[in-house]
């Protein structure tokens, strides 16, 4: 009895022991602004990282050569103070300013990028994002062991200030990517001696060594991440916060939720899909375009599927005005082609439409009348909220307008990832992100054994296209006629192709008439895929979501690019550096 | 991991009416468990039945997420609302019941049936198969049990209801074993049992008409205390995404899973959790009911008591 | 009774390897990778990738050097928290679970027991119908489906509590509530049967007839007799609810361990699965003889040992 007792009351005593030790030690001020971040970074190392999570963390704390401003997403001077562009846009030379400083107090130089780019570009980094460079002479054989050397990769170490890149062909978005966190710097000596031990192990606080406006206090898995203002940065006036937690959460219900409690200040678009048509009411929520697809992939290796009448009849059976308006409710709009708008320059082919007449026309001429011995077909999707939704409507709007049978198919990520890699399922639901502001991010998926095709599709007609959007400067030099024929809008390719060619070499008009040029023929490759070929089903295009409290700033949704007309955050990047809060 | 030693058992072959009819007798004067009985049949009735009349699949998406009632969209009275895609919740609940006792039930009688003849062998083998074979559920005790079900849910191709059953069955049939190899164990050495012996029976013939009846009772007791126990896994499972799938089937975990979602203090939706919560609720306090009714049936000391 | 102790801890070894081959057979059969992401990378670069973490290597030559690591006491590198060794998640995340699990056993004890004991004391009475209703609550309902309803009431309608999150004790209490609740359930059930066997045991009787005080009876020998069913459940049960759930973990935003149950399964975090396991079995085994030795001091009735 008395032992009872006894053990009683020491189970108690160790209870109140152990909570008491843990909250004195545990207990954290509230930060300046608080977020949710979404899912726990896989890491901090901006040359192994590739989420959104991690990359929002990875801006804040370190600072590649340019970085985007915040208000205007334009790339300006981070670590290089200028730059100068030669030879027709194919040598880039960039100054580095004097006074950058790691946060161990080390000066930021050229060679510390040197050194970083060799190690994004070597191939036992296994960096996933390495192609954000690729554009440079030799860098992709480099990563691919094909050039062990790395003096013949087209970057050069001018000096300890100066670094010089010599591109393969024009890249006009090449400062969007010196600015992506990717080819952020590194400190060589930390990375050095923390890698031998474990890859990423350098990341950690306490170990790591960064060179951004802001620094890393702590970082608790599965709860928070701390930052801190860096007093050494460069540009320390600039930056308003002086601490900023990141919440990891993956619950969607708990990432609302702290948001409406106030226990976070901004909630960049985490919550139940289901609670859409509330938030819409909030006088805190705020939307634009976002440069997002929403798709399925066609399985074409299937016999069913080799026919591309059947697979515009799936295309012209998708009501996507009821998906957009009844079940997502957000401002998300059809997608009845696959490049979202919102690229200047850029006009998108109309697509097939809706249609379902002529969808059931189109399948019986593919010998499956009425749907009558069409195979059964499943949607397969990963397990999420939205996923679910649209497949479940499709499904039924395919049955319904086909007369086929349609089923939606649920995987986990892991399995339905595996799946669509194999080729081993009939529809799959699919999105793509851009990773820079050019329709070629989701244009190059769908040349012949591209790593991201996984639909089988294949037609010699787009990878000659893609290759013309590439380089387009080689194909005005020499343009191959008889491409002109295959194509609904050739005669104007050939006017275009004529007229730039009449134009002065490396004057502006030039260059200007060459970009439309390459926007037209990405145009023909886009009609391919989303009227002719249909390789795959657009479905919708996203909107950027965001909930924000009134007294922070810094988020801009729209950007003022100065000259009056206010533009969507298509890439839905918010730099954390430009947060500030309004009411201190 | 030895418990504490079986008890004597109930002395009741001797007796004139048999152990059934006790039980049976006793249980029919319980009316919470008779109570919950009626409720189980009339509920798998209508589980059964309603889904016949209502498709819980058929949706209206611009009459998504309507509060029960009278809905002038669909033209037609939702007792219980509608879903996310506007599917009647009423028609939902009921199919929802018919996969969740289903996968209760099947997975319940699967893991009985291993366990009772994995058990019995043991027991009745006695020595050194009996320590191995126990020894192995021992370990198997040990097992992270859930992320075990969580892999195979995973490594499964299709997953299905099918691999749902295996993967819920799979570790629910130690207890049984444990319990059916005790009371073999106290049976083994009774008289009708060397009765039998002598007269020659085999020794499965032994197991199975002399030893097996007799353990019947806790079995009994056990498996309705197991199938609430494995919709509440299934719940679970669904709670992860790996349950079953959905569309064309639903669970009442999924349901409430989904329900969850709901929660939150811009606008409750509050029909999407109560409703499912009631019927997952109400089900398995009546299968606990019915279960405390049975052992306090089948138990000796209930008598005295 | 030392002796019978070290025979079940000279156990432990083997129940973990045989587990841990298993979990590695399991997981390695799944489909999927732990780098599998959205976007495909070059074919070259997933080898590096695979290279670079060790999980180039076929199945058993992985389990071998992951078994080196282990008898060092290295748990290897966590696949999706990268730069974090297993030990450092498990080192941040054990004392977060058996702070919440410690307080969650405690909550459920002293819920449990006493209305265990007042249901099987007061049998068949409006008490014993009280409590055994709200017991049978706690154990029909899905542990998201309390929380939730948790959090509509203390967060949303009364305002008392914070949604969630780790750091201050208020921040404690619903989790620990909704984590103890089943648990509570289940105890108050088990007592409460314990009590109703006890009470007509020969020697309660015994003590009834030689006209002791009604309080001493209860305490000297209902409380010792009728324990016993909670104290064999508690083994298990200390094991699960001190490794965190992961239910109670995500729905208040807990960094505990029961995030890692669930997530490095589906993540393929092979080796987090394996630490896991590593901590979960271990203090499955001792928790069980912890059960086994206080019965012996409980229970005269049984020896340890045979």
């Amino acid at each position: 009895m008395r032992k009872t007792l006894l053990l009683c009351a020491a189970v108690s005593a160790l209870c109140v022991g152990v909570v008491a030790l843990t909250f004195a030690r545990a207990a954290v001020e509230p930060a300046d602004f608080t977020f949710v971040n979404g899912a726990e970074p896989k890491t901090l190392d901006p040359h192994t990282m590739t989420g959104q999570p991690d990359g929002r963390i990875a801006l804040a704390l370190f600072e590649g050569l340019t970085y985007l401003d915040p208000k205007t997403l334009l790339p300006v001077p981070g670590v290089a103070e200028r730059w100068d562009v030669e030879d027709d846009g194919l040598l880039w030379t960039f100054h580095l300013r004097h006074n950058a400083r790691w946060s161990n107090g080390d000066t930021v130089t050229a060679k510390d990028f040197y050194w970083s780019w060799k190690r994004l570009l070597a191939p036992e980094t296994a960096s996933e994002y390495s192609y954000m460079l690729w554009d440079v002479v030799n860098a992709e054989k480099f990563t691919k062991g094909e050039v062990k050397d790395f003096s013949q990769v087209g970057i050069e170490l001018l000096d300890d200030w100066t670094i010089r890149i010599r591109l393969k062909a024009y890249v006009p978005y090449f400062l969007d990517l010196i600015s992506f966190y990717t080819l952020c710097p590194v400190h060589p000596a930390t990375v050095g001696k923390w890698d031998k031990i474990a890859p990423g192990r350098w990341t950690l606080p306490g170990n790591i060594v960064t060179n951004g406006p802001f620094l890393l206090e702590s970082w608790v898995v599965n709860d928070r991440i701390r930052l801190r203002k860096n007093p050494k940065y460069w540009d320390a006036d600039s930056i308003k916060l002086e601490t900023i937690d990141a919440f990891s959460m993956d619950d969607a219900t708990a990432q609302l939720n702290v948001y409406l409690r106030g226990e976070a200040q901004w909630n960049p678009g985490y919550w139940p899909a289901s609670l859409n048509r509330e938030i819409l009411k909030l006088p805190d929520f705020t939307r634009t375009e976002a440069f997002i697809v929403y798709y399925y992939r066609i399985n074409n290796t299937l016999p069913q599927f080799k026919d591309r009448r059947v697979r515009q009849a799936l295309s012209l059976a998708i009501d996507r005005t009821e998906i957009v308006k009844n079940v997502l409710g957000l401002g998300e709009t059809e997608a009845f082609n696959y490049v979202p708008p919102g690229v200047a320059g850029y006009v998108p082919p109309e697509g097939l439409g809706y249609h379902p007449d002529r969808a059931r026309q189109l399948l019986a001429e593919a010998g499956y009348p009425g749907g009558k011995g069409f195979p059964k077909t499943n949607i397969l999707y990963n397990t999420f909220e939205v996923h679910r939704q649209v497949a479940t409507v499709v499904a039924r709007q395919l049955s319904k307008n086909l007369g086929i049978e349609v089923q939606p198919f649920n995987e986990e990520w892991q399995a339905y990832q595996q799946h669509t890699r194999t080729l081993e399922y009939d529809l799959a639901r699919a999105g793509w992100i851009a990773d820079y502001r050019d329709p070629i991010t989701f244009l190059d998926m769908w040349i012949t054994d591209g790593g991201n095709n996984q639909t089988g599709y294949s037609n010699p007609l787009y990878d000659r296209l893609y290759r013309i959007a590439k380089d387009t400067l080689a194909f005005v030099a020499a343009p191959d006629e008889e491409i002109y024929g295959k194509l609904v809008e050739g005669g104007t390719l050939k006017a275009l192709v004529e007229a730039t060619r009449a134009l002065p070499a490396g004057s502006p008009e030039r260059l200007a008439s060459l970009s439309k040029v390459r926007m037209l023929v990405l145009k023909e490759m886009d009609r391919l895929v989303s009227e002719i070929d249909v390789p795959i089903l657009p479905v919708y295009f996203y909107v950027t979501k965001t909930l924000l409290k009134p007294e922070i700033g810094g988020c801009y949704l729209y950007l003022d690019r100065g000259d009056g007309k206010k533009i969507p955050n298509v890439l839905d990047m918010h730099p954390l550096r430009g947060f500030f809060r309004k009411d201190r | 991991m030895t418990g504490p030693a079986p008890e004597a058992p109930p002395d009741e072959p001797i007796k004139g009416r048999s152990l059934w009819q006790d039980a049976m007798r006793r249980l029919v004067r319980n009316r919470a468990a008779v109570a919950s009985a009626i409720f189980l049949v009339l509920l798998t009735v209508g589980c059964i039945a309603v889904p016949m009349f209502i498709d819980h699949n058929e949706q209206h998406t611009n009459a998504a997420l309507e509060s029960p009632g009278w809905s002038e969209i669909t033209r037609s009275f939702h007792p219980f609302g509608t879903d996310d895609l506007g599917r009647d919740l009423f028609a939902r609940c009921f199919y929802g019941g018919r996969i969740s006792l289903m996968i209760g039930v099947v997975a319940t009688f699967i893991s009985i049936v291993i366990g009772t003849i994995y058990g019995a062998i043991a027991g009745y083998m006695g020595g050194w198969v009996d320590n191995v074979m126990m020894r192995v559920v021992d370990i198997l005790y040990g097992v992270p049990y859930m992320l075990v079900v969580l892999l195979i849910m995973a490594a499964v191709a299709e997953r299905g209801i099918v691999p749902l059953f295996g993967a819920l069955a799979l570790f629910q049939w130690l207890t049984t074993a444990r319990i059916v190899r005790g009371q073999v164990l106290t049976f083994k050495n009774r008289e009708f049992v060397q009765a039998a012996r002598t007269v020659g029976a085999s020794g499965p013939r032994i197991v199975f008409r002399h030893l097996l009846p007799n353990t019947m009772g806790p079995v009994i007791v056990y498996s309705t205390l197991m199938i609430p126990s494995i919709i509440l896994q299934e719940a679970f499972l669904s709670y992860l995404g790996l349950g079953v799938q959905d569309p064309p089937h639903t669970s009442w975990g999924l349901l409430a899973s989904d329900g969850t979602r709901a929660i939150n203090p811009l606008e409750m939706y509050w029909w999407l959790l109560v409703f499912p919560a009631l019927f997952l609720g109400t089900t398995l306090l009546a299968f606990n009911f019915l279960g405390d009714g049975l052992r306090d049936a089948f138990d000796p000391k209930g008598r005295r008591a | 009774m030392l002796f019978f102790i070290l025979r079940r801890l000279l156990w432990v070894p083997l129940i973990l390897l045989v587990i841990l081959g298993i979990t590695t057979t399991l997981m390695r059969s799944a489909p999927g990778s732990p780098f599998a992401a959205e976007k495909r990378v070059d074919p070259q670069i997933e080898q590096q990738i695979a290279k670079k973490w060790g999980t180039d290597k076929s199945g058993l030559a992985w389990f071998g050097e992951y078994l080196k690591g282990v008898v060092k006491g290295d748990l290897g590198p966590s696949f999706k928290v990268q730069g974090r060794t297993v030990n450092d998640l498990l080192a941040a995340a054990m004392p977060v679970s058996l702070t919440l699990g410690l307080l969650a056993l405690f909550l459920a004890l002293a819920i449990g027991i006493p209305a265990g004991f007042l249901a099987g004391l007061r049998q068949n009475t409006a008490w014993d119908y009280g409590s055994m209703g709200i017991a049978l609550i706690g154990i029909s309902l899905p542990t998201f489906v309390i929380g939730a309803f948790l959090t509509v009431w203390l967060v949303f309608q009364w305002d008392v509590l914070p949604v969630g999150g780790w750091g201050t004790v208020k921040q404690l209490i619903m989790p620990a509530i909704t984590l103890a609740a089943p648990f509570a359930a289940f105890i108050a059930r088990l007592s409460r049967a314990g009590v109703l066997e006890v009470v007509h045991e020969d020697y309660i009787r015994t003590a009834k007839a030689k006209g002791l005080p009604k309080g001493e009876i209860v305490l000297k020998h209902l409380v010792r007799g009728a324990i016993l069913p909670v104290v064999s459940y508690l083994g298990p049960a200390a094991a699960a609810i001190l490794t965190g759930s992961f239910v109670v973990e995500k729905l208040f935003h807990i960094p505990g361990m029961g995030m890692f149950f669930v997530n490095s399964a589906i993540n393929r975090d092979y080796s987090l699965i394996l630490g896991v396991v590593i901590v979960y079995v271990p203090m499955l085994v001792v928790f069980n003889l912890l059960v086994d030795v206080a019965y012996a001091f409980l229970d005269p009735r049984v020896r340890l040992g045979k």
